[in-house]
């Protein structure tokens, strides 16, 4: 390490004079010179007397300028005030000393100096350190700063961007939302139009699509209107997006009239419908458009962010027109169906009907809209349908017809179980007429041969039986006891022939020739028959028309008779009081039959049916529910009418009229 | 002489009244229980008057007809009896070979009598 310098200048007598201590001599290097140095030096030290003073303090002061750090010291002959602030004022020295002072202590003097120095040169290269430092920093912040713009620019520059995609995706989101909610091809030819509006040089859409081998269908705007055509022949569908083709573009001018020049196609893959309807399906939108090459890229960019959603509308849409195609021919075909038809739901829910099962059936019970009823039909097949997964059958009841119900089960799933069945409903009111009064009349014929048989076989007896008395008659006196007895088996046996005649008459089917008879001497030939289930009431028998006559055939009215004194027992469960009248009314030329009873009555909403074929309220097996509508067959068939009049806890009322015969 | 009646019916109380009724006017009667034996009577007795049952077991009345030799069938006259109205009457039952038709049950034995008697006169 080299030793500071200590750089002597000035008076070279004093210069000369001054020795320094060899303890400064290995703490300093001194050199004599001017005081103009290149090199800086620790200590300046000036030495001046007389005149040459005021030219060291300049060359001290030139010498601050160039090295500041330099501790600057004045040695003068002789120390005087204004010396002193001359030096220190002009040239800012360390110190000023006499040359007896300074020869006294030019040790410690320059040591001090040195020290000064060291530590003035300490400072300074602290302070050059944390210049030098300060800049380092200063660099590093500016260059930070560089990266935080460039970032900053590089942020906003994809914010840009970003939000560019957010609008593109907000878009196309938005065109999804759109499309999604179009629920024709009318709806999504504008939804296409207003999609590419901003393209100004792309015209109006033309959507081509063809759901059958037959022929390809065209969508197209025409004058602002949307127009509906088709080809027969082939369409240039293309795989891929398919710019300025030449067979479209020809296709196009012929089918429309004019000419296309460029033209765009882009495929819309039907992918559903090709695999769920028709493997050929195709499909495509189509634009008129002159576009410069410089800007088809960017179209082409749009367009194939759009293809998809597209193409998955296009295939909804067929798919759904085929959808609203088969479900037409279904309801076609089912409302063609004579008998009524349904699909039901183990909750009896219709989900499908036809037009001649209920004109409404949305969301309704199959019994509530088929039959007005609140519970299901009796007799319906339908659980048992469900249940066993078999085609089932059952007859029901709607009104006044009868219906054969088949439920055939459909199996929807693999596990076996059965929600849902299809039931016809065969109206089978006439066949069951038919087949009932066959039954009744062959009942009746069965009936008429067993009275024949048992006539036969109990009038053998009775003829005996009576005509035995006859003779006995004979032979006893008259008057006696015996005669009196055997008068009352003769009457008993006459009575017993009677009855059986009536039973004959009265079950002999088959058309009978019309009589004049009186309507009282019919009903005193029924009464007898009906003893049996009259004898538990009180019986009220006024017959008080034995004048008035009637054209009729007697064994039809004795069976109204019959039926209606037999409904008239039945219906009083208790002992009541049968009532049983006629009536002549003269003036109005009729007769009429009043059987009533005090049964606990009729409800009304039975009262209005009670005279339809089929209607009982008797347990199966006891009524066909033929009497009362026969009975007003009957009773019509010979000009009469038949009425009821009931209250319920009270009773019953028939009353039949009957016009007088020509000769009464 | 007396006149004889055959009375060929399967009902006991037919043939006890009408043997009774006939016997106080002087009749002999025979009685017969069914086709068989009445067909079998009639060969043998060669009665009067015949009362003939339509339905019988073994042989039935018309059955009994058809069977009888012409010439016994001159010297009898035949009553068809039959207890089922409107199946026969006096034009069936002449057709068959009958001489007279009455149904049962009989109102009155002493108009049969009295018609047997007109018959035999």
């Amino acid at each position: 390490m080299s030793l500071p310098k200590v750089l002597c200048f000035g008076s070279q007598r004093l210069k000369n004079e001054w020795k320094p201590s060899s303890h400064l001599m290995k703490a300093a290097e001194f050199q004599l010179s001017e005081a103009q140095q290149e090199e800086e030096m620790a200590v300046a030290l000036g030495f001046a007397e007389g005149p040459d003073v005021a030219g060291a303090i300049e060359a001290l002061e030139r010498l601050e300028q160039k090295h500041p750090l330099t501790v600057r010291l004045l040695v003068v002959q002789e120390l005087d005030k204004e010396i002193f602030q001359q030096a220190v004022n002009q040239a800012h020295i360390y110190r000023c000393l006499s040359w007896l002072d300074f020869q006294k202590n030019s040790t410690e003097v320059l040591n001090e100096a040195l020290q000064k120095y060291q530590q003035l040169e300490a400072r300074a290269s602290l302070m050059k350190e944390s210049t030098r430092q300060f800049r380092e920093l200063e660099a590093l912040n500016s260059s930070l700063e560089k990266i935080v713009l460039e970032r900053t620019q590089h942020i906003e520059i994809s914010k840009v961007e970003e939000d560019e995609k957010l609008n593109k995706v907000r878009s196309l989101i938005r065109l999804i939302k759109d499309l999604a909610q179009t629920s024709s091809f009318e709806d999504l030819l504008q939804l296409i139009r207003k999609e590419f509006r901003k393209f100004h040089k792309v015209g109006d859409p033309i959507l081509v699509y063809q759901s059958n081998p037959y022929r390809v269908d065209l969508i197209s705007f025409q004058s602002g209107q949307i127009l509906f055509t088709s080809v027969q022949g082939v369409f240039p569908f293309s795989a891929d997006i398919d710019i300025h083709g030449k067979d479209l573009a020809k296709t196009l001018a012929n089918h429309f009239g004019r000419p296309f020049v460029k033209t765009m196609l882009i495929p819309l893959e039907p992918r559903l419908m090709r695999g769920a309807v028709f493997a050929g399906a195709q499909a495509c939108v189509c634009f008129e458009m002159n576009l410069p090459d410089a800007e088809i890229e960017g179209l082409l960019d749009f367009v194939r962010e759009r293809v998809q959603p597209l193409a998955t509308t296009v295939d909804r849409l067929l798919l759904e027109n085929e959808l609203v195609q088969f479900s037409y021919r279904w309801e076609r075909t089912f409302d063609g169906f004579r008998d009524p038809i349904a699909i039901i739901d183990v909750d009896n829910e219709v989900l499908r009907a036809n037009k001649k099962f209920a004109e409404k059936v949305y969301r309704k019970k199959c019994y509530e809209s088929f039959a007005g009823r609140q519970t299901p039909c009796e007799g319906c097949p339908i659980f048992e349908a469900m249940n066993s997964g078999e085609p089932r059958s059952g007859q029901v009841k709607v009104e006044n017809r009868v219906y054969e119900v088949h439920s055939y089960p459909i199996l929807l799933d693999r596990t076996g179980t059965v929600t849902n069945v299809v039931n016809q409903y065969v109206d089978i009111t006439q066949a069951r007429d038919l087949y009932l009064r066959l039954l009744q009349s062959e009942k009746l014929e069965a009936m008429g041969l067993l009275a024949g048989n048992i006539a036969h076989e109990l009038n053998n007896p009775l003829t005996g039986l009576r005509s035995l008395t006859q003779v006995l008659l004979t032979q006893v006196p008259e008057g006696s006891t015996v005669s009196a007895d055997l008068m009352e088996i003769e009457k008993a046996t006459e009575r017993s022939q009677k009855i059986i005649k009536n039973l004959l008459e009265f079950s002999q089917g088959g058309t009978q020739a019309r009589k004049i008879t009186s309507l009282d001497q019919i009903v005193m030939k029924t009464i007898p028959m009906l003893k049996t289930v009259m004898r538990f009431h009180r019986q009220d028998i006024l017959l008080q028309a034995p004048d008035a006559l009637i054209e009729v055939e007697p064994h039809l009215i004795q069976q109204v008779v019959f039926n209606l004194v037999n409904n008239a027992c039945q219906a009083m469960k208790e002992p009541g009081v049968l009532k049983i009248e006629t009536h002549h009314d003269a003036q109005r030329h009729r007769v009429t039959l009043v059987v009533e009873d005090t049964g606990s009555g009729i409800p009304a909403e039975i009262q209005e049916k009670i005279f339809e074929p089929f209607f009982t309220t008797k347990k199966e097996g006891i009524g066909t529910g033929l009497g009362l509508s026969l009975a007003k067959k009957i009773v019509e068939n010979d000009g009469g009418d038949i009425r009821l009049k009931s209250e319920i806890g009270r009773g019953s009322r028939f009353e039949v009229a009957f016009p007088l015969a020509e000769r009464s | 002489m007396n006149r004889k009646v055959l009375i060929v019916d399967d009902e006991p109380l037919v043939r006890r009244s009408l043997r009774r009724a006939l016997e106080t006017n002087s009749f002999q009667v025979i009685e017969a229980e069914d086709g068989r034996v009445g067909l079998d009577l009639w060969k043998k007795e060669s009665p009067d008057i015949v009362f003939l049952d339509v339905l019988m077991p073994g042989l039935t009345g018309p059955q009994v007809l058809s069977e009888i030799d012409a010439s016994l069938r001159q010297t009898s006259k035949v009553i068809l009896i039959s207890a089922y109205t409107g199946e026969y009457n006096l034009d069936s039952a002449k057709s068959l070979g009958a001489d007279h038709f009455i149904s049962k049950p009989f109102e009155d034995i002493f108009a049969i009598v009295k018609l047997v008697s007109e018959m035999v006169s």
